[in-house]
């Protein structure tokens, strides 16, 4: 039988500790292995090689999260002060977690503590939400990738305080472009079309099988993404108010459920942080298999109502070694590997302790109600052993039939270190102030309309069950023939209840592009844009972050980062969006054939989630009726810097989209008010493409036309390029019919609200300026270019 | 493959009068990879039953779990590595670390029939060709490109 | 009060909102596992209806509902033959209706002359569609209107059958419930109809009009704003149709 190696290292030198941390794959630096080193002499012996895998799984960049925690001095070039400026950032997270202390929402139940961030929704019940990214794996193996990776995310919610019940899917994607010549294709990657089919593929799959709806996201085409993907994936859940604590203590039993452990996944911790590079083990991608999961949910469900257990985590990167250890942080455990169920025997301790396996899930259970859990987990069909105990030796001590493999002391895992600093350097991006001439508008609509950014999503949306479960109110396509996109999505979770959530995002890396930090706040504005068009409440809207970045120990990329932190921190205080949970992967980079590097353009995926009373008071996107009134609000400015206009005309200028939350957040409030009393018959938010896209969008939905007088779109008139497609925030498209106008008119008293057409009967935009006629357009064309982008 | 020589092959397919989506599907990869000379793809389902079992319960496990009567058309045989094909062909199955969902779905479904046997199953799938002039190349380009990964399946091309 | 059984198993996913639906439509249900059944834990026939829901039992894995409906003829073959024998009406939803299909309770009994195969899209699709409701011999499709709508979430819904034979004998008989049409109320292509079904066939009853099986989901619209577009409808009516067929179903039984 296999046991534990032993591996010197209390004889070792710099180079031999160096040696051994990168031949175990355990991507310790010199000073974490002078650390160990130093812990294993003062208690006398060399360690395991179990032990050293707990060691670099606990202290990964994936479970520790060190980046985020170090201290940063940031050197600054801009505008103002011409000469670089230098000062220390006490860390990337604390300046998030500053948002939601300085914010003091009381609806905020429990943030960045457990595996998902969970808010108040009605007397009885709150609701979490959780996004994480499975980038690496998806693009290695796109289908099982993105699948264990929707897989994995749901086991966050289901270890979210005493478990939720996942009411809700969300899936963002970041691809190359689809139309690639594959003769220029590298040859160590994938073509987009295929990772494209295999993660949508994959996340369907495992998401409809589980019986989550999949409702909300975006998918997004550039050729910064090539060479790296990003899949991110969140699930929204419910629980009942008590089971929001989890509770740990000496002598409960650790059960071990679900899936057996095999070889799979190994080093995935390590793994996802590192680039991608060529000679990958197959063992770090998985097939999932969502149906031991759902068997797990439904046992679950029964056995936290029944009070089976008093604490659950996930095993998720560090599999046994993490959940365990987390779980035992603070009392200690005593571990029988051997009691592990495995898919085949000749396991090595170290591997059963770090493999990651799907679907499986750790509970402390009070060892006089295992028999109790024992009868539910076989009613449902569920696998389950006793591993061991926590006690209160602050230490975790591992047996493998009867040998100690393994004896750590916990305090000394989990203690904090002094991180080395880290250097970040940023320079401001000065854009010249032009736009390209003579641009013919009516052409240059319908190429936006075909831009795979913009254009219908809709083959990719029906293909994930998004209204299983029966509480999907507002569906992600609305309108005649489900044509109409939706700006959020509605649930209404409780059976019964019209209370609700609304759940959207915001994405946008070509304003990175130009400016980190304004992106940032762009990503805010436009998620909170989202949730309000559709009937959410700005007030009761909490935000979660999740930071995909390129090589990051380069200091120029980290220092966009910092951009990106510091403008999350000050866009979402100005808001008063809380943060509750957030994530990030860093080094997604990779290194061509010739040394070269490539980073993924820095990009933010803020998703935001709302709670509102009653999922009646709501609208949608699509015109409801002709003769009705078009209203825009917000400020529209220059703004084409990053916008999808000059993406498509190549043109790189222009100043990228500055929000503004002071303004913005008394329209959304306003707007709230507006809809909540009926008085908005439909409404969409302006995004990419601008303006002309917002209506185009909203026409295509309904069958009916507009009418649109551009000069009164802006108090100071404009070039109409700039009017039609800058992409200025907080901005909304608002169809009020003539009984309601003069309500709401009032209600925007003193604020920009502009009436700038009607609906017309006949199914064609037509855009007038100073009296002449300036764009006219077939809507069936309009609707036949914008749904015939996408192929499968 | 283990035991080879108790080894057998069931491979599922639609019937004639059914439209193949997948097949069809597969068809428009590979002329988006650029082989125009591709006229048609037939998918099948191939299961590779191993361990304890005799030709008669393999023929069990086909006919009361695997087929669809009214859809589908199976054939059963030993399974060779060098067996002849008439038309070009590939097969892609797991390596053998990946778990296999569906194939733990089949023991299951087999030990409800009543079957104790100890059998084992590895699924695929297996992609036959007709077209002018394919050649093997052009079959491995698209086993890498479209339907394997190397990293997780083994791709085996036969029949040219 | 009606009792009805929603049947589980691993996989299944449609059993919250059924047994909603059966709430909301008065009666009352249970949510079993198949395992209660076939342990001899739980009765059948202690119920008045029996459910099979929708989802993916046992991951559709060798083709949709087959090894559920394997374990149900194997397994429970005398209690369904009694519960059937005594009038009681079985309903299969979607993953429901492949089981009923597969275990040879549809159309005919032990005869598998029909098949629900892929999507001829090749894809999982969730999609609302119209539907007529046909002048069949099934007591729980009435107090509908000629043209109603629910949606279809699946991968497998295409309706086959052995040969013409087959399908002249169910047209004959009134076996088929409903169709998908277009909003005019015409046989049509996709996406009317979402799957490839021959002669559009959404939905389909035994010889008796007690067993029912449909691919589109009735307890997913259940109230006016399940629709896709209630924005675009004011109404003061609460329910939809989905909501009427489960009380043509309770109705039936009490």
């Amino acid at each position: 039988m296999a046991r534990a190696e032993i591996i010197e290292i209390c004889t070792g030198d710099d180079e031999k500790l160096l040696e051994i941390s990168k031949k175990g794959l355990l991507s310790l630096t010199l000073d974490e292995m002078k650390r160990i080193q130093k812990y294993f002499l003062k208690i006398g012996r060399n360690p395991t090689d179990l032990e050293l895998e707990m060691i670099a799984q606990t202290w990964s960049e994936h479970c520790f999260h060190k980046l985020f925690k170090s201290k940063i001095e940031f050197t600054e070039v801009n505008g103002q002060t011409a000469k670089p400026v230098t000062h220390i950032i006490p860390s990337m997270f604390s300046m998030i977690r500053q948002v939601t202390e300085n914010l003091k929402k009381n609806w905020c139940v429990s943030v960045f503590k457990d595996n998902a961030g969970i808010i108040n929704f009605d007397d009885t019940n709150c609701v979490c939400f959780k996004v994480e990214t499975h980038n690496h794996p998806s693009a290695l193996e796109p289908y099982g990738g993105a699948g264990t990776g929707i897989g994995g995310v749901i086991r966050d919610i289901l270890g979210a305080g005493l478990g939720a019940k996942p009411i809700l899917n969300t899936d963002v994607f970041c691809f190359g472009p689809l139309d690639f010549p594959h003769e220029n294709l590298d040859p160590g990657i994938f073509h987009p079309k295929r990772l494209f089919k295999g993660v949508v593929s994959g996340v369907r799959d495992y998401g409809n099988r589980m019986g989550i709806p999949t409702a909300n996201g975006a998918i997004l085409f550039d050729p910064g993404y090539l060479y790296n993907i990003l899949v991110y994936c969140g699930t929204v859940g419910i629980m009942p108010q008590w089971a929001v604590e989890k509770k740990v203590e000496p002598g409960h039993l650790i059960v071990v459920i679900g899936g057996k452990t095999g070889r799979d996944g190994i080093h995935g911790a390590t793994f996802s942080s590192a680039s991608l590079e060529k000679d990958i083990p197959t063992s770090v991608v998985q097939i999932g298999n969502p149906i031991i999961e759902k068997k797990v949910l439904d046992a679950l469900m029964i056995a936290r109502d029944r009070k089976l257990y008093s604490a659950i985590t996930d095993c998720g990167a560090g599999g046994l070694s993490s959940a365990v250890g987390e779980l035992a942080q603070h009392c200690g455990a005593e571990v029988h590997l051997e009691n592990v169920p495995l898919k085949y025997q000749d396991l090595k301790p170290w591997e059963i302790w770090v493999s990651e396996s799907q679907e499986r899930m750790v509970l402390a259970v009070p060892s006089e109600k295992f028999d109790q859990l024992k009868k539910v987990l076989e009613d449902e069909d569920v696998e389950y052993a006793c591993i061991g105990k926590f006690t209160s030796t602050k230490k975790i001590k591992i047996y493998h039939q009867n040998d100690i493999v393994g004896e750590l002391d916990l305090r000394w895992l989990f203690q904090k270190t002094e991180l080395p600093v880290q250097k970040a350097y940023y320079e401001e991006r000065k854009m010249a102030d032009i736009i390209p001439e003579n641009i013919n508008v009516e052409e240059v609509l319908l190429q936006l309309l075909a831009d795979p950014v913009i254009a219908s999503k809709e083959i990719v949306v029906r293909q994930y069950d998004h209204e299983v479960q029966s509480h999907t109110i507002v569906k992600p396509f609305s309108g005649i023939d489900g044509k109409g996109p939706s700006d959020a999505v509605v649930i209404a979770p409780v059976y019964g209840s019209y209370r609700g959530i609304v759940v959207a995002c915001g994405i946008n890396p070509w304003y990175g592009k130009v400016d980190p930090y304004l992106m940032a706040g762009c990503c805010i504005d436009e998620a909170m844009r989202n949730i309000v068009a559709c009937g959410g409440d700005p007030e009761k809207t909490a935000v979660l972050d999740n930071f995909c970045w390129g090589k990051c120990d380069d200091p120029v990329e980290l220092g966009k980062l910092v951009k990106c932190v510091q403008g999350c921190r000050d866009f979402a205080l100005a808001y008063k969006v809380p943060f509750i949970s957030g994530k990030d992967s860093l080094n997604n980079f990779y290194t061509k054939e010739d040394g070269s590097i490539v980073s993924i353009p820095g990009t933010l995926l803020i998703s935001a989630i709302s709670v509102i009373d009653d999922v009646r008071e709501t609208t949608s996107s699509d015109l409801k009726e002709s003769g009705n009134h078009i209203y825009i609000l917000g400020e529209t400015r220059r703004h084409l810097g990053g916008s999808r206009l000059l993406n498509l005309l190549n043109f790189e200028a222009g100043q990228c989209p500055v929000p503004e939350p002071e303004l913005t957040l008394k329209i959304m409030k306003n707007l709230h008010r507006a809809i909540k009393q009926g008085l908005v018959k439909s409404c969409h938010d302006c995004s990419e493409g601008g303006m002309a896209v917002a209506i185009s969008e909203m026409m295509i939905g309904s069958g009916y036309g507009t009418e649109i007088y551009l000069e009164n779109v802006a108090e100071r008139t404009d070039e109409p390029v700039v009017l039609l497609f800058s992409e200025s925030q907080g901005r909304f498209i608002v169809e009020v019919d003539q009984a309601h106008i003069d309500k709401f008119e009032k209600i925007f008293k003193n604020l920009p609200c502009r009436r700038i057409g009607r609906v017309t009967p006949d199914f064609r935009l037509k855009i007038f300026y100073k009296g002449k006629n300036l764009l006219e357009i077939d809507g069936e064309l309009m609707k036949k270019t914008w749904c015939g982008v996408l192929s499968w | 493959m283990e035991n080879l020589e108790k080894s057998y092959i069931i491979e599922i397919g639609l019937k004639e009068n059914l439209f193949d989506a997948f097949g069809n599907e597969i068809l428009n990869s590979i002329k988006e990879l650029g082989f125009d000379n591709f006229e048609k793809v037939f998918v099948y389902d191939v299961y590779n039953v191993y361990g304890d079992v005799s030709l008669q319960l393999v023929r069990q496990i086909t006919k009361n779990i695997l087929l669809d009567h009214v859809a589908h058309n199976a054939k059963i045989y030993k399974y060779n590595n060098k067996k002849d094909e008439k038309m070009p062909c590939v097969e892609v199955w797991y390596k053998k670390q990946v778990t296999d969902p569906v194939a733990m779905t089949a023991i299951k479904a087999i030990k409800d029939l009543g079957i104790k046997n100890d059998v084992k199953i590895r699924c695929g799938k297996k992609y036959v060709f007709s077209g002018n002039n394919i050649k093997k190349d052009m079959i491995r380009q698209i086993s890498e490109k479209i339907l394997a990964n190397t990293l997780i399946h083994d791709y085996i091309i036969k029949g040219i | 009060m009606v009792k009805v059984l929603i049947l589980r198993t691993g996989g299944t996913n449609c059993d919250l909102e059924t047994e909603w639906a059966c709430k909301l439509a008065g009666a009352k249900p249970s949510r079993i596992h198949i395992s209660r059944i076939t342990e001899g834990k739980v009765k059948l026939l202690d119920f008045d209806v029996l459910i099979i829901p929708g989802g993916f039992s046992y991951g559709d894995d060798l083709g949709a509902g087959k090894v559920l409906a394997n374990e149900l003829i194997l397994k429970a073959k005398d209690e369904i033959t009694l519960f059937r024998e005594k009038k009681r009406p079985i309903i299969g939803i979607c993953n429901g209706f492949q089981v009923l299909v597969k275990a040879g309770l549809l159309p005919f009994k032990d005869q598998y002359v029909a098949s629900l195969v892929w999507n001829d899209s090749g894809r999982f699709e969730d999609r609302w569609v119209y539907l007529r409701v046909e002048q069949s011999i099934s007591p729980f499709f009435k107090n509908l209107p000629e043209i109603i709508r629910f949606p279809v979430a699946h991968a497998e819904g295409k309706f086959v059958v052995k040969n013409d034979r087959v399908l002249k004998k169910i047209e004959n008989n009134s076996q088929i419930v409903l169709r998908y049409v277009n909003a005019a109320g015409e046989i049509a292509d996709y996406p009317y109809n979402p799957n490839g079904s021959i002669a559009g066939i959404a939905g389909i009853c035994d010889e008796k009009g007690l067993i029912v099986g449909m691919m589109p989901h009735p307890e997913r619209a259940l109230l006016k704003i399940h629709e896709p577009d209630w924005h675009r409808n004011e109404t003061d009516d609460v329910f939809s149709f989905g909501y009427q067929f489960f009380k043509n179903v309770i109705e039936y039984c009490s």
